[in-house]
This record gives C-alpha cells, sequence and structure tokens, in this order.
C-alpha cells in the first residue's frame, strides 16, 4: 500500500461520509412532520436552512419575524409586514426593514444585502413622533444589493432596482429597470418582450414558515393589515 | 434560409438598433465586441430579430447564447419549423 492510495481512500470514505449526511438529512425532513418546512423550502429562493433556523428560533435574533431572517438583519415591526410567497426580506445579510408604516412586499420578490425598506420618517418640527406611509412591491421584482426605498413607493411586477439606488418616487409600471441617486427609468421593456420573462412558481407555496394555507389565519389573528 | 443571409439581416438589424453604422458581425462575435450590446440593449435587438424573422425565443435559449453563431442556430431551427 502507497500512500496515495491511503489518500485517495480517505478521501472517498469523507466524500461518501459527507453524501451520507446529506441523504440522511433529506430523508429525516422530508418524512417527519415537524422538519418538513426544511425540505419543502430547501430549493426556494426563502430557503430555511437549520442556520437560520437555530439563530432565528433559538438564541432569537427577530425570533417574531414569520418569514427567514439572517442573525444580522433587523426587521421591527413585524405586524405591519405581508411578506408574499417565496419572498424573505432580511435573509440577505445586513437589511433593516422599518414596520413603523405598512409594507406589502409580493410573490417571489429578490431582495440583495444591506437594503433598507423604511416604511415610516419622523415628522419634521417633532422627531419624537412617526409619520407612517406605505410601500408596495409587486411580484417577482429584484432588488440590487445596498439600494433604499423611502415611504410612499410603489413598485409594479417586474421591476429591477439597481444596486446602490435610493428610490423615492413611485414606478407603478412594470417590466422596467430603474437606479439613481433618486431613482430614475433607466430602461422599459417592450411589450412584445414581455413572453421572455418566466412567472416561475414553487411546489411548496410558503409564507416565510408559514404554508399558504395556513396564512389567512395567522394574517387575522396576528398582523395588523 | 442559408446562414450568410441570416447574417447579413442580422447585421442590419444590430446597425439599426444599437445605432452604430460601423458595426461588422461575424460567426463568433461576442457581446464583449460590440459596447453597446449589454443585457438592456439585448432585450431590444431580441424583439427586432423576433419581428424580422417572426419566430419566438423562450428565456432558456437565450441564457444559452454565446456568440452570433449560437444566434443563427436557434433562428434556423426555430425558422424552419
Amino acid at each position: 500500500m502507497t500512500i496515495s492510495y491511503l489518500s485517495r481512500v480517505s478521501r472517498r470514505i469523507s466524500f461518501e461520509l459527507t453524501n451520507l449526511s446529506q441523504s440522511i438529512w433529506i430523508i429525516m425532513t422530508k418524512n417527519i412532520w415537524f422538519l418538513r418546512i426544511f425540505y419543502n423550502t430547501r430549493d426556494s429562493e426563502a430557503i430555511v436552512t437549520f442556520r437560520t433556523w437555530f439563530f432565528q428560533k433559538v438564541l432569537g435574533f427577530n425570533r417574531k419575524a414569520y418569514w427567514p431572517v439572517h442573525f444580522t438583519s433587523t426587521i421591527s415591526g413585524y405586524k405591519n409586514m405581508y411578506v408574499g410567497i417565496g419572498s424573505a426580506p432580511g435573509l440577505a445579510p445586513g437589511c433593516y426593514i422599518q414596520g413603523v408604516g405598512k409594507i406589502y412586499i409580493g410573490n417571489y420578490v429578490g431582495i440583495g444585502p444591506n437594503v433598507g425598506l423604511l416604511s415610516g420618517t419622523h415628522q419634521v418640527f417633532d422627531l419624537t413622533k412617526y409619520k407612517p406611509g406605505t410601500i408596495k412591491i409587486g411580484n417577482y421584482c429584484w432588488i440590487g444589493m445596498n439600494s433604499v426605498i423611502l415611504p410612499n413607493v410603489e413598485l409594479g411586477d417586474f421591476t429591477i432596482v439597481q444596486a446602490h439606488s435610493l428610490v423615492k418616487d413611485s414606478f407603478k409600471d412594470s417590466y422596467c429597470v430603474i437606479g439613481g441617486n433618486p431613482a430614475t427609468l433607466i430602461k422599459r421593456f417592450p411589450p412584445e418582450s414581455y413572453h421572455l420573462f418566466v412567472k416561475y412558481t414553487y411546489e411548496y407555496e410558503y409564507h416565510g414558515y408559514i404554508q399558504k394555507s395556513k396564512f389567512e389565519k395567522y394574517r387575522i389573528r396576528n398582523l395588523s393589515l | 434560409m442559408m446562414n450568410e443571409t441570416i447574417l447579413e439581416q442580422l447585421n442590419k438589424i444590430f446597425i439599426e438598433v444599437l445605432d452604430n453604422p460601423s458595426i461588422i458581425l461575424f460567426v463568433s462575435t461576442t457581446a464583449n465586441d460590440i459596447d453597446e450590446w449589454d443585457s438592456l440593449s439585448n432585450i431590444e435587438l431580441i424583439v427586432a430579430i423576433e419581428k424580422k424573422f417572426k419566430i419566438k425565443f423562450t428565456s432558456n435559449d437565450i441564457e444559452k447564447w454565446n456568440n452570433i453563431y449560437d444566434i443563427i442556430n436557434t433562428i434556423t431551427v426555430k425558422y424552419s419549423r
């Protein structure tokens, strides 16, 4: 036996072990009912991993939020937020989602790191009082890294927000690219190209941790929307 | 249709859409060779090509393209149907 043979065998064994642990994790999460959330969201954008679940629900970073959140992000006022299927604001690190006003986020929205969603401002002459507004983001939007969305902004479906942009005004037209400081319309896609945009759906539909069928009950009981 | 006639027609479309009369397309041309061809003007090009040849692409087709040769290939496949 040479050393190269031994190293090859050990590498093979470690590879098999990692494969084995992965397949055990998949089989376990598929068949045990309270672990199904890990199995059902494994292919989605709003993926619930054991790490995010442990940091959020056990260690208690943003424990009350009903969707998976990274431990460096901050969610304040989750009761004022509607989060659609397959989208998770704050799953990327460093986000700040402020729920003084209302926030409505559509289905399948991708939100990058360090994004700020500010739904309320202070009154100009009395900084102890808040001035709530609303933010509405349509379906299949894409918000780039480091961009900030200010209150009373409405974005249509398939809006792409460039990285590092400050969105001050509403862009209700769908299928466009906006960006800059303050954000301006950079490109509107022609109607002939709408068939290129894929309206994908997931097999298992979850609003964060909550199934779609149970979400209406949860919304009535817990959220102020 | 022959590949060369498709290439000539594509060249006309590129000159019109990108507004640059000095564009000369080859089979091996990529997006890096033409300055005006970015991801935003790409959509306008695709719409113009679809209108010209009266075909429809899918997003999977567009993701697979690397150079002009791939575009000509998908056009010939779709046009013959």
